[in-house]
């Protein structure tokens, strides 16, 4: 060791602007970004389509609904765990919000029938997950359920409504200088969840709880309130991307969360956490995100039959993953 | 025992011969060149302190550990055990401290597993499996045990007969009990010794491991006592003496009745930093009182498992139930649920196994320093890269963490360093009472050295020290006072010039050294 410990004026800074800074895993980050461009190039290959502004607009807006909810998925699996229960949430929260901002002439309402079923959600999978102790992949499919039961209830007894707040649809649909609003709300939040992640404590003890709980806890982390913050974070995101939604196809829908289940956690492995925990970021979860949309996309424009495209979606979804899982050890 | 009459082939020809066994693990020689016979009919003790070598010993017998030079011998044929399914196919059946069994499977699945008996070769036979565990519990005089309980309903004791009929179940020559009656009452001890003499009684050559000399003096044929690794005397039958085997144990220093005096306590003008007072939990410690003064390093010693590493976890906050008694941090009493609160409190804790409990591997240096010390590094709500840099570089060189830069991940540095980076993390902000648990366990020398330097600089700023090592020689390195515990309590103290090697052990082996005075 030429160079002691310890001494002043290493490189220290830039690499920390990638979200990098826990381990030696700005290779991971640009792996993810690889592979982006990679599918990318698949899908000029496949249709000249992909170069034009208006298909990769599209592409962006698709993009920003499983990219939010992958904000709250990221933060769940790097505390080791994962939430299920986005589904539901997202119907639930399109289906309550714009009925009762309808029933009540209010656009607030909707937004403030977000929070509730964000904190609500949230609040019952910290409990289940951290106080119960139940496997995480268990109860929050559970709630998931439930929540789906509470939709049915809810779709029987109030016919669903078609008027949808113009606040949500400007969110999902506007457009300001050029770029998709949509598109802006991501770019917005992501900038939130990166910094959370790289500068505030909490994402410090995020990192802490996923890369060993017990150290965590002697270290004087407060582990139920991180829990409750990230599954509340996490239904939070998943419950606004159901208003978008509502706003993008002008209706709330029983079932409009089932594509939501899978794509945002393939996002964050494709961008590179660790499904175990502890080591990752949303900075690859952007790429994820933008990959899992295109792979898609390219898909469709190839016109294979609804079937074999899920077939084929879910094969590359694999083989990425086992991929990244490998590079994991 | 009444009944001295052994099994006729008694002390002819030893079923099991060791010669020379060694076994270095790295740089370090747990055992060195060993011998031990074990003859059928006979109980043979293991007697030493911890890291004498008996549990190296046990490994080797039981195919867990392979030496390094050395033979073994059945009859007279040489054997070799790769595995410890080997020595078990050898006739050496070995009892662990940890059992080994299954708490959701029945007495009977327990007892036979993996030999379960079988119809047509294929099919389970329930039927001559309860029939046989029921012949092996009976043959153990343990018929009372229900067969068809789960084994994690039976009580401690209970469950080690489970474990013994196990072991007998292959029908071993040799069986092997480690400590086999620490966690037993007087009671159950009581009925662990008959059953040993019934597997004597049927011509077994038994190895038996306690720390309790009386118990040893009334069920052992044959005494074997350890120390570094070496075997330093053997009492055959009939001619163990208490005293010879604390002199044995203890080494050369040690000479027979010098007691060491209970040191005064020594009051501090100042106020204690830590005051327990009644501190006791149910099966863990009981009524352990003492107080921290500023500056002193206080050592918590004895023998591994005698609650003093609980007392420790007590302090904080490791227990959320049941804790009784007075704990008061420099004049506040606190009753400490969480480590947060023991943390708060002003309660520093270095643990010993740094790989789990005390270090993040995956986290950078960095990361792992401040996490305890966020608000320090925090301007307004966001952390700041320069201030995180500048307290991380100062604790770096202050305990001169050997890494090439703060970012790499915890786990590529060396054992001695990562427990410098876990020491770090409790310096950013000055704790008054600094607990360390076990912390040189797995760090060399030279880390060792460093790690002791800090302790001491810790003390001499002011902050009290509370020291537990499950190595003893560490203790009159460091400590200025030692409470010695002995089964969950303060067994005595020492103070100052009376801390010594022989004076801690002898207080561990509290029973004996009475005698021996």
């Amino acid at each position: 060791m030429s160079q002691p410990a310890g001494t002043a004026g290493r490189e220290r800074a830039p690499r920390f602007s990638l979200g990098a800074r826990f381990s030696p895993r700005g290779q991971q980050v640009l792996l993810s970004y690889l592979i982006l461009l990679v599918v990318y190039g698949g899908c000029i290959a496949v249709s000249r389509e992909f170069l034009s502004w208006g298909t990769m607009r599209l592409q962006l807006v698709q993009a920003t609904f499983i990219g939010l909810v992958a904000i709250g998925e990221t933060f769940a699996i790097l505390i080791g765990q994962i939430d299920l229960s986005v589904p539901w949430t997202i119907t639930l929260s399109a289906i309550l919000g714009t009925n009762l901002a309808a029933l009540h002439g209010q656009q607030w309402i909707a937004f403030a029938v977000v929070i509730a079923i964000g904190v609500a959600v949230g609040l019952l999978n910290t409990l289940g997950v951290f106080i119960l102790r139940v496997h995480s992949l268990i109860w929050t499919l559970g709630v998931n359920l439930m929540l789906q039961g509470v939709a049915l209830i809810y779709t029987n007894a109030a016919a669903p409504t078609t008027h949808v707040p113009a606040l949500a649809r400007f969110l999902a649909l506007g457009n300001v200088g050029g770029m998709p609003m949509a598109f802006l709300v991501w770019a917005f939040f992501a900038a939130l969840a990166i910094l959370a992640l790289g500068r505030l404590p909490f994402g410090r003890y995020v990192y802490a709880i996923g890369n060993r709980q017990p150290a965590a806890l002697l270290s004087g982390v407060r582990l139920g309130r991180v829990h409750a913050l990230v599954f509340i974070l996490s239904a939070l995101g998943a419950a606004f991307v159901g208003l978008m939604l509502s706003g993008y196809s002008s209706q709330a829908y029983l079932g409009m969360g089932n594509d939501y289940l899978l794509p945002p956690i393939a996002a964050v492995v494709i961008g590179g956490t660790r499904l175990s925990g502890g080591d990752g970021g949303y900075v690859g979860s952007i790429a994820g995100a933008l990959t899992v949309v295109l792979l898609q996309a390219m898909l469709i424009t190839l016109n294979v039959s609804e079937g074999a495209r899920q077939v084929i979606f879910g094969a590359i979804l694999l083989a990425l993953a086992s991929l990244f899982l490998k590079r994991g050890r | 025992m009444e009944d001295r009459e052994t099994y006729p082939a008694a002390s002819e020809r030893p079923l099991l011969t060791a010669t020379g066994l060694t076994k270095r693990f790295g740089g370090v020689v747990a055992l060195k060149s060993a011998d031990l016979s074990l003859f059928p009919g006979e109980v043979h003790a293991l007697l030493g302190a911890n890291g004498a070598g008996k549990s190296t010993l046990v490994k080797i017998l039981a195919g867990v550990e392979q030496p390094d030079e050395g033979e073994l011998r059945i009859g007279d044929r040489p054997v070799t055990f790769a595995t410890p399914r080997a020595a078990l196919a050898a006739g050496i059946a070995t009892v662990h401290q940890e059992l080994s069994l299954f708490p959701n499977l029945d007495v009977a699945e327990n007892i036979l597993i993996g030999r379960e008996p079988r119809r047509g070769g294929l099919w389970l036979d329930p039927r001559a499996a309860r029939r046989e565990a029921a012949s092996l519990l009976e043959n153990l005089g343990a018929a009372d045990i229900d067969i068809e309980a789960p084994v994690g309903e039976l009580p401690l004791a209970q469950a080690q007969l489970v474990e013994i009929a196990k072991a007998l179940s292959a029908e071993p020559n040799v069986l092997i009990l480690d400590e086999p009656t620490s966690a037993l009452s007087i009671a159950e001890v009581e009925r662990l010794v008959a059953v040993v003499e019934r597997l004597k009684a049927q011509g077994k050559a038994i190895v038996f491991i306690s720390h309790r000399l009386g118990e040893i003096e009334r069920i052992a044929d044959r005494v074997s006592i350890l120390r570094s690794g070496e075997k330093v005397g053997e009492f055959t039958p009939g001619s163990f003496s208490r005293a010879r085997a604390l002199a044995l144990m203890l080494g050369e220093s040690w000479q027979e009745g010098k007691q060491p005096e209970r040191a005064t306590r020594v009051r501090d003008a100042g106020p204690a930093v830590l005051d327990v007072q009644g501190l006791s939990l149910a099966r863990h410690f009981d009524s352990v009182s003492f107080t921290l003064q500023p500056g002193e390093v206080l050592g918590l010693a004895g023998l591994e498992g005698q609650g003093q590493k609980d007392v420790l976890f007590a302090l904080f906050g490791l227990f959320r139930r049941g804790l009784e008694g007075r704990i008061a941090v420099a004049g506040k009493t606190i009753r400490p649920r969480r480590p947060r609160q023991a943390i708060a409190a002003g309660l520093a804790f270095i643990p010993d196994d740094r790989k789990s409990l005390g270090g993040f591997l995956g986290l950078s240096v960095s990361a792992n320093i401040v996490i305890g010390a966020l608000d320090l590094v925090r301007r307004g709500p966001l952390l700041s890269p320069a201030a995180e840099s500048a307290l991380v570089d100062t604790l770096v060189r202050r305990l001169d963490i050997r890494c090439a830069s703060p970012t790499v991940p915890l786990g590529s540095l060396s054992g001695g360093n990562q427990q410098k980076v876990v020491v770090a993390k409790w310096l950013a902000q000055r704790a008054p009472v600094y607990v360390f648990c076990d912390p040189t366990r797995g760090v060399d020398a030279g880390a060792r050295a460093g790690l002791f330097a800090v302790i001491r600089e810790l003390a001499a700023s002011g902050s009290g020290v509370l020291f537990y090592s499950t190595d003893i020689s560490e203790f009159p390195a460091l400590c200025d006072r030692v409470l010695v515990f002995r089964e969950g309590r303060v067994a005595g103290e020492l103070a100052g010039t009376a801390v010594t090697e022989p004076a801690i052990l002898a207080l561990s082996f509290h029973e004996a050294a009475r005698e021996a005075a």
